[in-house]
């Protein structure tokens, strides 16, 4: 079925831009599913539009959405065994619609995250407006700035930072590293990016069906006692969460099947192995997550009483961090793998320690599946937290694998600060914070002492912002030559990472001593005494906020407008950089014949593949 | 000749791809059946309920096994190069398919299973999902079953077939499950 891949001229592409006709049969599908909800049900006279029927719209929406945007001609028809009168576009046009080219694929899913990013972090700023002051100021009820702190997290996490890396800079990076021409499964991946804009769609407009409370984790008993708003949550993480599973099976048996002759398991570049640790845990963890969810719809709309108090309200909560605490090493292990991956290159020294790098991120996520229920210590009893709170303190020492090979590569190096090398050692300081802080929370006494307080909120901020969202823009930075051909200005690259550091930093240092100060967690109002201390953090965020956006308008800056690139600015050795920038749709002339490791700088350095002068493209694209 | 055996080994290959990559695709398939039986773990609900109909429930599973050995027949006549006969073995696996649901609707109207006692919301939300997963079988079955003759697939090029039978003997031996696991357990 993947060998159909038809291309066009752009001429004769669709004859309706591909999204528009993605919102027309989405608005299709969802008038005819909820039309047919309404009449085949059983309770005559209930409105047109109830909880269950758009419930059902929203499978007939997505339905139409993706066969909207090219589903049907890349998808639908080869299935039937019909070709297409009309296939992907090879110009501008290829990236608004759906594509099979991991490469186009991945530029999607990146302007997708950045999309999300900036949705959800304006979400972010709203929150901390409210928050500027003791009493109710930017929001009129409570509910809406819950609604607001679930809508945030919910963006942020499913849609991201498990995507951001994974989605998308794994889709362009991982096949040109390991010198494949494309993935295995094209097709698939092309629809899973476009369940994005699905997912984020629903869960952004999720509050116009009525607030809802639980935050990004979906708390029971909270749900079932919520406005309808809390269905389209449910819809919107199954799509969001889909998107992930289908870009992890791609990936992870791409990197199985389709490495180049000589890229063996020991020289996988390290950015490709935290993706492929990332891609087995996304694999088992993810449609755990989608089948609660989905009994927890299922005890909204029939009703049953699975979580409520004639249920196992706690049941929902071991369900859910079964998923949560993984989800946070999905996160960061890609971030992990990229402090390797960039250091080595920016200090043009050998890694130190390539296997103990690559044990760490195997054993982080090996035991990311036993720390769970330390986010349940109010809930348990002392003998029951021993275990997790054990686990949870071992993880630092995989953990601590990725620094050791981090500053043995520093060690005694002419390391370039350039912008990605600065936001990298910037990632770095940052995660170590998250991570002691984590450490202290392992521990029972302080970890219910500072339950539910901002010191929690500070930690996670830390781990996320602060480990992956840094090494995120610095692999934009990284790759940005690779990608465009063209060069940022590393005067400003370095002004904004330095800016981003500083804001980011006193936002959130500040937030754990709030945290400290007796500051809880999913309140928009708090005593007097603590109005100071959240100005602060207010106008850091804020700065944060205006520093990511300034990120953002530099890299298209450069995307378009910057000056050409050289083609190897950095002197990498991963096989991205033996092809033309940016690469053309087959990616190598000929398949790469790998010879050496991709770490190794100095004298021992050899060359890394036999066929140089075959693989290059000879048209330059 | 070189060129040509390079091709056949990367194509080899693909399929290696495409079938480990479908395998593993199954494999997390089953992850919700696990969530489902972990539920009704925490809510105590190991017990059968006296009103459930054991021949509706054993005849519906025994329609289930016999559509699974007839889509396993029509992977098997594709390996002979019999295009005809395994279109009509996925045809009648459509039937059969079609007739499972229609027994498992049947079953469902009765309303011999409270949806309101423990076992009833065990019982409702997983034979849901085994039955979404049916439904997603049929559509791929008729789906193949229509590309079938367009693609002409033969007894060298038969994936397509292969897939959608691994994918309905899945689904199947999760539909027999749910039949041990409420009927039996």
């Amino acid at each position: 079925m993947a060998q159909n891949v038809v291309t066009t001229p752009s001429a004769r592409v669709h004859v309706m831009p591909p999204m528009l006709r993605g919102f027309l049969w989405a608005g299709i599908g969802f008038l005819v599913l909820n039309s047919i909800t309404a009449a085949i049900r059983p309770d005559v006279g209930h409105p047109f539009v109830t909880e269950v029927s758009i419930t059902i719209g929203w499978i007939g929406a997505v339905i139409g959405w993706l066969l909207g945007v090219g589903a049907y001609e890349g998808v639908v028809l080869p299935l039937f065994g019909v070709t297409p009168r009309v296939g992907e576009a090879t110009d501008w046009r290829r990236y608004w619609a759906f594509a099979t080219d991991h490469k186009v694929v991945g530029i999607q899913y990146m302007t997708s995250s950045a999309c999300s990013f900036i949705l959800a972090g304006g979400i972010a700023m709203a929150m901390r407006a409210e928050l500027a002051t003791p009493g109710m100021t930017f929001f009129s009820f409570s509910d809406q700035y819950l609604s607001a702190v679930g809508s945030h997290g919910t963006i942020m996490m499913f849609s991201v930072a498990t995507v951001a890396l994974v989605g998308g800079l794994g889709n362009y990076m991982v096949p040109l590293m390991i010198g494949a021409r494309s993935t295995i499964f094209p097709r698939l991946s092309g629809l899973g990016q476009w369940l994005i804009p699905a997912g984020v769609l629903t869960v952004a407009l999720s509050p116009l069906l009525g607030y809802w409370t639980t935050g990004w984790r979906g708390y029971e008993p909270l749900g079932s006692q919520d406005a309808s708003g809390i269905i389209f949550y449910y819809l919107g993480v199954a799509a969001l969460t889909m998107s992930s599973i289908i870009v992890s099976l791609n990936l992870v048996t791409t990197i199985v099947f389709n490495r180049a002759p000589g890229v063996t398991w020991a020289r996988l570049p390290l950015f490709v192995w935290g993706i492929t640790t990332v891609s087995i845990l996304n694999l088992i963890w993810l449609p755990e997550i989608q089948m609660t969810f989905i009994l927890e719809l299922l005890d909204r709309l029939v009703p049953l009483n699975l979580f409520n108090a004639s249920g196992q309200v706690l049941a929902q909560l071991e369900l859910f961090w079964l998923f949560g605490h993984p989800e946070v090493y999905i996160v960061v292990v890609p971030a992990f793998a990229l402090w390797n991956e960039i250091i080595p290159v920016m200090a043009q020294k050998s890694l130190f320690a390539r296997s103990w790098a690559v044990i760490g991120l195997i054993f982080v996520m090996m035991l990311s599946g036993l720390v769970w229920a330390h986010h349940m210590f109010t809930n348990m009893r002392n003998s029951e937290m021993f275990p997790f709170s054990f686990f949870t303190e071992m993880i630092s020492i995989p953990t601590g694998f990725a620094f050791m090979a981090a500053l043995g590569t520093l060690w005694k190096s002419r390391y370039r600060l350039t912008t990605p090398g600065l936001l990298i050692l910037m990632s770095i300081f940052n995660f170590l914070h998250g991570g002691i802080t984590g450490v202290f929370l392992a521990d029972p006494p302080i970890n219910l002492q500072v339950h539910d307080t901002m010191f929690v909120v500070a930690h996670f901020h830390y781990t996320i912002i602060g480990g992956m969202v840094f090494s995120w823009i610095a692999a934009t930075y990284y790759w940005l030559p690779k990608m465009t051909g063209r060069m940022y200005s590393e005067f400003w690259g370095k002004f904004l990472s330095i800016w981003i550091f500083l804001a980011f930093n006193t936002a959130f240092s500040t937030m754990f001593l709030a945290g400290l100060m007796g500051m809880n967690r999913w309140v928009p109002t708090y005593p007097p005494y603590l109005g100071p201390i959240n100005w602060v953090i207010t106008i850091a965020a804020w700065t944060l906020g205006v520093g990511f956006v300034l990120h953002g308008v530099h890299i298209v800056w450069a995307w378009r407008k910057g000056p050409k690139a050289p083609e190897n600015p950095w002197n990498g050795h991963t096989l991205e950089w033996l092809t033309s920038s940016p690469p053309p749709a087959h990616n190598f002339d000929a398949i790469p014949e790998v010879i050496d490791g991709f770490y190794t700088y100095g004298e021992k350095a050899g060359p890394i593949v036999a066929n140089l002068k075959e693989i290059r493209p000879h048209v330059e694209h | 000749m070189e060129q040509q055996a390079s091709t056949t080994m990367d194509q080899e290959r693909h399929l290696a791809a495409l079938r480990w990559g479908f395998r593993l695709f199954l494999g997390i398939e089953i992850i919700p059946f696990i969530v489902l039986f972990t539920l009704r773990y925490e809510l105590d609900a190991w017990y059968v309920a006296p009103t459930v109909n054991q021949w509706l429930g054993a005849a519906t599973a025994a329609v289930m096994l016999i559509s699974i050995f007839w889509v396993v027949s029509a992977l098997g006549a594709i390996r002979q190069n019999d295009l005809i006969k395994t279109q009509h073995r996925l045809k009648s696996t459509v039937g059969l398919g079609l007739a499972y649901m229609a027994l498992v609707i049947y079953e469902w109207s009765q309303r011999s299973i409270p949806v309101g006692t423990r076992y009833g919301e065990n019982y409702y939300t997983t034979l849901g999902v085994s039955a979404f997963y049916t439904l997603a079988g049929l559509f791929v079955l008729v789906a193949v079953a229509v590309r079938s003759g367009r693609a002409r697939l033969n007894a060298q090029n038969y994936w397509d077939i292969q897939a959608v039978t691994w994918y309905w003997v899945f689904q199947g031996l999760a539909a027999i499950a749910f039949y041990i696991y409420f009927y039996w357990i």
